[in-house]
């Protein structure tokens, strides 16, 4: 029921932009039957408070704003807000406890098919999954906050999940403990900005099958598993963070079946493998940082054409490893911290060639075991006999042109 | 002699030797070197995992070779003063321990001292955390100080000759850092379609250079680079059972060349 009483009714002409007919309506009352009774284009103003919600559907244009963000919750066993409408947008709700299901996929915003949306300044506590797109475009996520607390992979949803999707922006977002912060399945021309997506089960971002993507300045911190980006083409990764993704099986950033790909101005810092590589061609990496990571880059043999340029490898147990004997990729003028040549002409490359590859980073990829010999005095013999005559290591992976400094100064 | 008399006498020549010892220009260098290994590595690095990282190498290849050097150089000059301390009525094995002791106190010293004044000297606050992550460190530079000083006594009472004594004690150096890991990584990749974690335990607990390394490392987030075999030795030897299977295997490590000195001191005729 709609509240026509005293101070509760208010309406605002100013703020009808979108149709002369629309109105502002402030509510704190059962929703549903509110949402029903609203004409398209309305402004309805929730007021601080908890409501109980089960699907609640918005099935019309409408511009639904919390006061001091009321609570939305889902009671620990419901979907809470489904939005089946084009132009609708939420903003300044809680959203709370929307329970776990496997059936259902149950959400607290689940947006269907829909155009033109936006998901701005809510907060989102304990979700299964916190906001779920179906084949929707040009919508916008800003400025949300989403925090789960799961510990399991198996019962934990996504915190912003993508799928048959086209131009959707999703920006300055925070995202925490989902199992996979934003993911992306079958997205096209979307853009992911500002986002710093830490602790989550698995990977802070995950990317399936999403072309002609674009995702920057983002940061991705302790997540279990890293970031993965696999099976796309024409992805654009610049300056994004990825910080102390540590673990056995962690990845800074893992890169599968990718091509045409550019991944500019990157720091990866404290990851167990910085970028691993499987699979990936006809991709540039630019200008990028590795530092203190386990292994910098893991070159798969399958990976071809790719071109590292300008990056700085500083403090790595191991900058490259890789498991083939050849290499098809280019590596040209990136800075390398282990690298002890000399500079005659002063012109900030070095004179002799730099073999990134150790005898010991080849040993370990094909006998992992043997990696509990790290650190030992035999291994580093090994390493400089390996390195004044080659035998082991990929001839023609080799830096031709290694730099003096590192690229920052330099770029 | 009763028990206490021998302690005395022990006490006594230990301080003794001590005090000459500590004056020794090389216990200076020793100091001197560790001092600046720990303070370039923390001025390096802000953080003090890393620095412990730097510190290991260190410690693991110079503690060994030194101890071992120094040991042996001692005893071959100082063989007249050790004859006279025989004439007097003081027991062998009483001599020999305090011979021994007089050696390891300065070392441990310099090492200890060498280590742990940059840490208090960089961040006098947060000293306890710092120390905390090198305490794994310090442990085995002492057990690694005790194991190879005994080493280079029993290499200088076996061999009167002066050369072949240091040729052996830097054998036995080569044999236990570098010839071993040799094996030991020629037998990793020979068996390699084998199951090898519990057999490359087996290999560590052998060899005091890398037990060390291998205490300090799982002590560090280091381990989670080794993989599979690095979870099963944080497993294996982070818990009560595997400290203890450490520490007895280093303790047998001094034992056995301790024992096996005094044996020969006591039946040696000078």
């Amino acid at each position: 029921m709609l509240n026509l009483h005293g101070s509760k009714f208010l309406i605002f002409f100013l703020f009808c932009y979108v149709s002369f007919s629309a109105k502002t309506v402030k509510t704190n009352k059962d929703l549903q039957n509110c949402i029903f009774s609203a004409q398209p284009f309305d402004t309805l103003i929730i007021t601080k408070g908890f409501y109980i919600c089960d699907s609640l559907l918005v099935n019309k244009p409408l511009t639904i704003i919390g006061e001091n963000y009321p609570t939305f919750s889902g009671n620990n066993k419901n979907q809470i807000l489904v939005i089946s409408a084009n132009q609708v947008s939420v903003s300044k709700i809680k959203f709370a406890n929307s329970g776990v299901s496997f059936l259902h996929d149950n959400s607290a915003i689940k947006l269907d098919g829909v155009k033109d949306c936006k998901i701005t300044e809510n907060i989102f506590d304990d979700n299964f999954f916190s906001i779920y797109l179906a084949k929707s475009q040009n919508c916008l996520i800003e400025h949300n906050r989403i925090i789960a607390y799961n510990k399991r992979q198996t019962l934990s949803g996504n915190g912003i999940h993508l799928w048959y999707c086209r131009n959707i922006t999703i920006k300055n977002n925070f995202i925490q403990g989902h199992r996979d912060g934003i993911y992306l399945e079958f997205v096209r021309n979307s853009k992911i900005i500002s986002n710093r997506s830490k602790n989550n089960l698995r990977y802070g971002l995950h990317f399936m099958f999403s072309d002609s993507c674009e995702y920057m300045k983002n940061i991705f911190e302790k997540n279990i598993a890293g970031v993965a980006v696999m099976y796309s083409k024409k992805v654009e990764m610049t300056e994004n963070q990825f910080l102390n993704n540590w673990g056995s099986s962690s990845y800074g950033l893992l890169l599968k079946d990718i091509s045409e790909s550019n991944i500019r101005m990157n720091v990866f810092k404290k990851n167990t493998n910085g970028i691993y590589f499987e699979a990936c061609g006809k991709t540039n990496i630019v200008q990028n940082k590795f530092i203190e990571n386990g292994w910098a880059l893991r070159l798969m043999a399958n990976s071809m054409d790719n071109v590292f340029r300008f990056n700085s490898f500083s403090s790595n147990t191991f900058d490259i490893s890789t498991n083939s004997k050849n290499n098809y990729n280019l590596f040209e003028n990136n800075y390398w911290s282990e690298y002890s040549g000399y500079d005659l002409n002063k012109d900030g490359i070095g004179d002799i060639p730099f073999r990134p590859v150790k005898l010991f980073s080849v040993v370990s990829e094909k006998n992992r075991p043997t990696l509990i010999l790290l650190n030992s005095i035999l291994i580093k013999i090994l390493d400089i006999a390996e390195k004044i005559f080659p035998s082991i290591t990929p001839e023609n992976l080799i830096d031709n042109k290694p730099l003096m400094r590192p690229t920052y100064d330099k770029v | 002699m009763d028990q206490n008399e021998k302690l005395k006498m022990l006490f006594k020549i230990s301080l003794f030797q001590t005090k000459s010892n500590i004056s020794s220009k090389w216990i200076v260098f020793y100091f001197i070197f560790f001092f600046a290994a720990s303070y370039v590595s923390l001025s390096f690095t802000h953080e003090t995992s890393k620095a412990a990282v730097n510190l290991m190498n260190a410690v693991l290849f110079i503690v060994p070779l030194a101890s071992l050097l120094y040991g042996t150089i001692y005893f071959y000059n100082n063989i007249d003063y050790i004859i006279f301390i025989l004439s007097f009525p003081v027991k062998r094995p009483v001599i020999y321990i305090s011979l021994f002791s007089g050696l390891l106190i300065p070392m441990a010293i310099g090492f200890l001292t060498g280590i742990i004044l940059p840490v208090l000297l960089f961040n006098a606050n947060s000293f306890l955390s710092d120390f905390y992550v090198f305490l794994p460190l310090i442990i085995t530079g002492i057990y690694l100080h005790l194991i190879f000083i005994s080493f280079a006594l029993l290499i200088a009472v076996i061999n009167e000759n002066k050369l072949l004594g240091f040729g052996l004690s830097i054998f036995i150096w080569l044999l236990l850092s570098v010839i071993y890991d040799g094996i030991f990584l020629i037998a990793l990749n020979s068996f390699a379609d084998y199951p090898l974690e519990y057999f490359s335990i087996i290999l560590s607990v052998l060899n005091p250079i890398d037990l060390s390394r291998i205490f300090i490392t799982i002590n560090l987030d280091l381990v989670t680079l080794m993989g599979y075999t690095g979870a099963v030795f944080h497993n294996f030897f982070s818990n009560i059972i595997g400290c203890l299977i450490i520490f007895t295997s280093l303790t047998i490590w001094v034992l056995i060349p301790l024992f096996l000195g005094i044996r020969f001191f006591n039946k040696k005729d000078f």
